[in-house]
């Protein structure tokens, strides 16, 4: 047995000799899989990747320390690259590259975003009118009540607990606090994630849901039938989910990993975000799907926030203290 | 016998592993204690003592009992059925039933719950709470218990049951007070197994809305990126772990179960069913479809939904997938064999502890498993960290608790004067263990080894975080779709993990065969 | 004796909890000789073997073997055969393979065969245990461990759970297996008829003690002490005053073994009384009579001051009813016991 150990060990090193470039992806493979490719074509760096969720990958960079082997850091949700900021793991970015995006570059300038989703209001176009919609999440649960509709809330899902601390920041938690408690006096379906909350939508066992609009996007692709609504401008009930990358203290490959991040945000990379996931781009030059908004629009529906300061630890605590979580 | 210095020497061979093992699996017992004395006092008091845990507490207790009851109900009499009557086709059947083992509980029940209920496939309601929570995870956790009590059936002495028959006892009281005191062993291992699942399973509860300990600390890592209190937690579920395995050691002690009769025993002669074979076929055909065909239906038709984009990888991931979980398995089953065959043979209290501190490093969650082991390598043995050896390692470490179970079953029902006539014929205590015992136990080592290769090729976080780089294994690749809400794509994987395991549970049964 | 012993036990003691079952044993085993230990269960017979084997380490004492203290050696390392109650036969090997398994080398196979011959046993070679009989097993047992050549073999009840027409068969070809090869045998047993016809010399044990140890006419005929006397076949416990050469008791003047004074316990054989018409020697009544076929032993109630049974061995053809009147002629000789007389058991059987 030991001699196997040793075989593996060497078999392992010998891959660890060629210089690489050493990404943590709390995005997942099927996504990224085709981007690195494209990437290692282009430049003829090779790269290796860690998948994991966001918890995951923060989680393992905090324990790797300062012998974490990774290079650049990529996630889903702006929370957990916040976090990263916050503990020091991310390495200031050059204003070359945070120029690159049309917006939400984080106060940190430790990491730049790479694509933007929004929530948005799901529902079934056979039991609600479209005109008839409330133009703010905050008056979501008062029309429900009114209309008698069934609704459906995905309250462990990221997401959602962003667009909570989202109501936090900009209304205050009174304001929060009374929110949630008429979301529950709804008693809302809870769904584990948003693709099962949009098929009971689509199956007509809830009729509506506060949800990420590529989700929608996606259903509808498939072919199916779901109504999706977007707020009045700089309403919570649009905010903006962004993802993003940074380079990690750690990395010893500084210049390679600057390239990754500028092949991210180019227009072949964010092309291939709209086509394949539904994701909204955040450079000019890419062509939008027409279940998409246009481009500038779609920017300017969410508010304005710091979404690295986005008080999400008391969005959790107040989640927990009403019971949902 | 009790473990005496003269014995030593010839101890080693296997105190030595054992201890090793032990080390092994405390350390991120050492790793979580470390973590949780971070915590800022006052957010911990917020945590800890919030009225929820209490909640929380009765959840998991009642979900256990559930399981632990309904796992039984089933296990038992198909265990029953698969080995000592005369059912045709009791091989396949024992295949099919031990099958929901192979299909990955965060796909089962997320399929499972995506097919029913109003639109969906299947014409059920939809599974909630604490009877969607139970009927999941008996599901599927009932294949450990199944699985360790045939091997149990398999190894008994018939004559005890005759014995008790020519004493004017029923076949059902004979069953009841004879057989099933000699099952308990395998009973209470299983029961261990599932008990353990059910503790630290929180994809299905999550899935299901029912909230238990283990999901609160899931809910902690993921959602909340916190590592310090998810510490906190995981060691409240250690201590309900702990209190489950003193419980089991308890009722183990009373038990001494070799054969104490001839040094050979017969096969029993099977139980003749009858009229009674459509009913037994009717009570196999309820896990196997609910457990089986059900999700695998479901996970089809949801991934006929979306449309497909190629197969790339399927090999190389099956490849993978493989070479990790393989040697894990060996290397599982190479460190279980020497702690259970201390614990069993020389029952002390320092063999009893490294024994229940395998099951405690099942318990502990495998993302702070794997995160402790990052911690450690990087910091003792960085040249090993990112290698297959490390993932293997920690797999076979995380895994151990699994293979524990067959095993020691197996072991109690070698009797230890085969070991001490082989030992009078001058071998050593090793040697005697290779020649003697190894031979009659294999049937535990291989029902112990498959388990363990099944949950290698399961497991998640662990692979996630310790595999190389860009070593993608069919569960990663799962994960990698799903979490793109990819289902189409997800589907072969997902089968392909099945199949796998399906292979090995083959083995497993083509190796009951006496000898 | 004066040959150098095999097997030397100096002082063994063990205790297994509270329990003290070895209450320091010392025993010496001479080359070529068979010893039967002899005793009721529980009196630490079988724990004494499993020491000798090296199975159970004792708490104070040595075991020495040919010379060489063995105590702390492991079992494997001291060239001592045994051949358990039960037979422990590998299940998953045939008979052959049980056989061969302690010889090493590459004419293992052919030492085994010649060993199963010696045990005719060469037919069922390629059975599996499961699939011989008792006897059977017991021959594959005692093959198994006779093959390496052990210098000692130890056998615990091997005959017991044999049935009794072929339990008598076996026990005399085991023995001449045993003596044809030459080796040293220490058996232990609760049947005494066992281990008066199995072995060169007997001890009989009883609570962890070793009690006496000799041929077994010697223990049969000059038994030390109650316990002795009473577990090698029937005899009468009689009170007496000792006189030199002889003792005065209830039946009269006894002739005694060995000169003896002052108060005793005397152990007198049925064999060694005969019933007469009355009026020779004491008086007495038979009030059972038990006839074996060979011999037959009656039970006399003594019609005299003390009150008291006989048992009285008689030709087959002694003519005597229960309710008969006889007398009791002493023919042998008795045995004075050690221990105050007054610690004497009562009752004559």
């Amino acid at each position: 047995m030991k001699r196997l150990f040793l075989t593996l060990a060497a078999f392992s090193a010998l891959g660890a000799l060629a210089q690489t470039l050493t990404v943590y992806s709390g995005r997942g493979q099927s996504l990224v899989e085709p981007l690195v490719k494209g990437f290692e074509a282009e430049t003829g760096l090779r790269v290796q990747v860690r998948y994991g969720t966001d918890a995951q990958i923060l989680a393992a960079l905090q324990e790797e320390g300062n012998r974490s082997p990774a290079d650049v850091l990529w996630l889903n949700t702006s929370g957990a690259l916040g976090q990263a900021a916050a503990k020091g793991l991310l390495r200031p970015l050059g204003e070359s590259l945070l120029g690159k995006p049309l917006g939400f570059v984080p106060g940190s300038k430790a990491w730049v975003p790479v694509t933007m989703r929004l929530r948005v209001l799901a529902y079934n176009p056979n039991k609600v009118k479209a005109e008839e919609l409330p133009q703010s999440l905050l008056d979501l649960p008062r029309f429900a009540r009114e209309k008698g509709l069934r609704v459906g809330w995905t309250p462990t899902y990221s997401s959602f607990q962003d667009m909570v601390a989202g109501i936090l920041a900009l209304h205050g938690e009174a304001k929060a606090r009374e929110w949630l408690l008429a979301m529950k006096a709804l008693a809302p379906k809870a769904y584990p994630s948003n693709p099962a909350m949009l098929d009971a939508i689509r199956a007509g066992e809830i009729d509506l849901g506060s949800t990420n609009h590529y989700y929608v996007v996606r259903f509808r692709r498939a072919g199916y039938n779901l109504g999706l609504h977007h707020f009045k401008e700089g309403d919570v009930g649009n905010l903006a989910l962004v993802t993003g990358a940074g380079i990690l203290k750690t990395s010893k490959n500084l210049a390679a990993a600057t390239r990754f991040l500028t092949y991210l945000l180019s227009p072949k990379a964010q092309q291939y975000f709209v086509g394949n996931i539904g994701e909204y781009p955040l450079v000019k030059g890419v062509v939008l799907d027409p279940n998409l908004l246009p481009l500038e629009e779609a920017l300017a529906k969410s508010p304005r926030l710091d979404f690295e300061k986005l008080p999400l630890e008391q969005a959790l605590r107040l989640l927990r203290e009403l019971g949902i979580l | 016998m009790t473990l005496r210095l003269p014995h030593l020497p010839g101890l080693l061979p296997f105190l030595l592993p054992a201890l090793l093992t032990g080390g092994g699996v405390a350390l991120p017992l050492v790793y979580l204690v470390l973590r949780a004395l971070e915590a800022d006092p006052l957010a911990l008091r917020e945590i800890l003592l919030r009225p929820k845990n209490l909640e929380l507490l009765w959840n998991t207790l009642a979900l256990l009992l559930g399981v632990l009851l309904l796992t039984t109900l089933l296990a038992l009499p198909l265990a029953f059925l698969t080995t000592r009557t005369d059912l045709k086709g009791k091989r396949l059947l024992a295949l099919l039933l031990a099958l929901p083992l192979a299909l990955p509980g965060y796909v089962g029940a997320f399929v499972l719950l995506a097919a029913t209920g109003p639109g969906g496939v299947l014409p059920l309601p939809r599974l909630e709470g604490y009877w969607g929570a139970l009927l999941v995870l008996s599901f599927i956790t009932y294949p450990y218990l199944f699985l360790s009590l045939r091997a149990a059936f398999l190894g008994l002495d018939p004559s005890l049951e005759e014995a008790a028959r020519s004493l004017g006892q029923t076949p059902l009281q004979a069953f009841f007070k004879v057989t099933l005191p000699q099952l308990l062993p395998a009973l209470l291992s299983g029961h261990l197994l599932v008990g353990l699942h059910v503790l630290g399973e929180f994809g299905t509860v999550s899935l299901l809305k029912y909230e238990t300990f283990s999901y609160a600390i899931y809910l902690q890592y993921n959602a909340a990126f916190d590592r310090v209190y998810a510490a906190w937690l995981a060691l409240f579920l250690l201590l309900l772990t702990g209190g489950l395995l003193l419980l089991e050691g308890l009722l183990l002690r009373r038990l001494a179960l070799a054969r104490t009769g001839k040094g050979s025993s017969r096969q029993a002669k099977p139980v003749r069913l009858g009229p009674w074979a459509p009913l037994a076929y009717l009570l196999a055909l309820a896990p196997v479809l609910l457990g089986l065909a059900l999700p695998f239906y479901a996970l089809f038709h949801l991934a006929s939904r979306f449309p497909r984009e190629g197969l790339g990888g399927l090999y190389e991931a099956l490849f993978h997938s493989a070479l990790a979980a393989f040697p894990a398995a060996l290397l599982a089953v190479g460190m279980a064999l020497p702690l259970a065959y201390l614990g069993v043979r020389y029952p002390s209290f320092a063999a009893s502890f490294l024994e229940r501190l395998a099951y405690l490093g099942y318990a502990i969650p495998p993302l702070a498993f794997a995160l402790a082991w990052i911690f450690f390598s990087l910091r003792s043995l960085p040249f090993l960290y990112g290698s297959l050896a490390l993932l293997v390692l920690v797999l076979a470490f995380h895994l151990l608790a699994e293979t524990l179970g067959p095993i020691r079953s197996a072991l109690r029902q070698v009797p230890r004067r085969l070991e001490e006539a082989a030992r009078t014929l001058g071998e050593t205590p090793t040697r005697a263990f290779f020649r003697v015992t190894f031979p009659l136990l294999w049937r535990g080592v291989a029902a112990g080894g498959a388990l363990a290769f099944m949950g290698a090729v399961k497991e998640l976080p662990i692979t996630l975080l310790l595999a190389p780089m860009g070593y993608s294994t069919l569960s990663t690749r799962v994960f990698g779709y799903t979490q793109e809400a990819m289902f189409a794509e997800a589907a072969p994987f997902a089968l392909l993990i099945a199949l796998l395991s399906a292979a090995f549970v083959g083995v497993l049964l083509w190796s009951e065969r006496r000898f | 004796m004066e040959r150098a012993p095999l097997l030397e036990l100096q002082g063994i003691r063990k205790r297994f909890g509270g329990l003290e079952v070895l209450k320091g044993v010392d025993l010496r085993v001479y080359p070529g000789e068979i010893l039967a230990l002899l005793g009721p269960s529980g009196c630490g017979k079988t724990t004494l073997l499993r020491v000798i084997a090296g199975l159970e380490a004792p708490d104070a004492g040595r075991v020495l073997l040919q010379g060489q203290d063995v105590t702390l050696l492991p079992p494997e390392r001291r060239g001592v055969g045994f051949v358990f109650q039960d037979y422990a036969l590998f299940p998953h090997l045939s008979a052959l393979g049980n056989v061969a398994f302690g010889l090493k080398g590459k004419d293992r196979l052919q030492r085994a065969q010649k060993a199963l011959e010696r045990v005719g046993m060469t037919l069922f070679q390629n059975r599996k245990p499961h699939e011989l009989s008792g006897g059977q097993q017991q021959r594959i047992a005692l093959a198994r461990a006779l093959a390496p050549g052990p210098k000692l073999v130890l056998l615990d009840e091997p005959f017991s759970s044999l049935d009794a027409g072929l339990r008598a068969a076996t026990r005399e070809e085991v023995r001449k297996v045993l003596k044809e090869t030459g080796t040293t045998a220490l058996l232990v047993t609760h049947d005494q008829e066992e281990a008066l016809s199995f072995a060169d010399r007997l001890g009989v044990m009883r609570g962890g003690e070793l009690l006496q140890v000799g041929t077994p006419e010697e223990v049969y005929l000059r038994p030390r002490t109650p316990f002795v006397a009473q577990f090698l076949g029937r005899t009468n416990l009689l009170p007496g005053e000792g006189k030199g050469g002889y003792a005065e008791t209830c039946l009269g003047p006894v002739p005694l073994a060995e000169p003896a004074f002052g108060p005793l316990l005397l152990s007198l054989r049925p064999e060694a009384l005969r019933l007469a018409p009355p009026g020779e020697g004491p008086l007495g009544e038979v009030v059972a009579r038990e006839f074996k076929g060979h011999d037959l032993t009656y039970r006399v109630r003594l019609l005299g001051p003390v009150d008291r049974e006989v048992l009285v061995q008689e030709s087959p053809g002694a003519p005597y009813r229960v309710g008969d009147r006889v007398g009791l002629r002493v023919v042998g000789e008795g045995v004075a016991l050690e221990g105050h007389p007054s610690k004497a058991p009562v009752g004559a059987d």
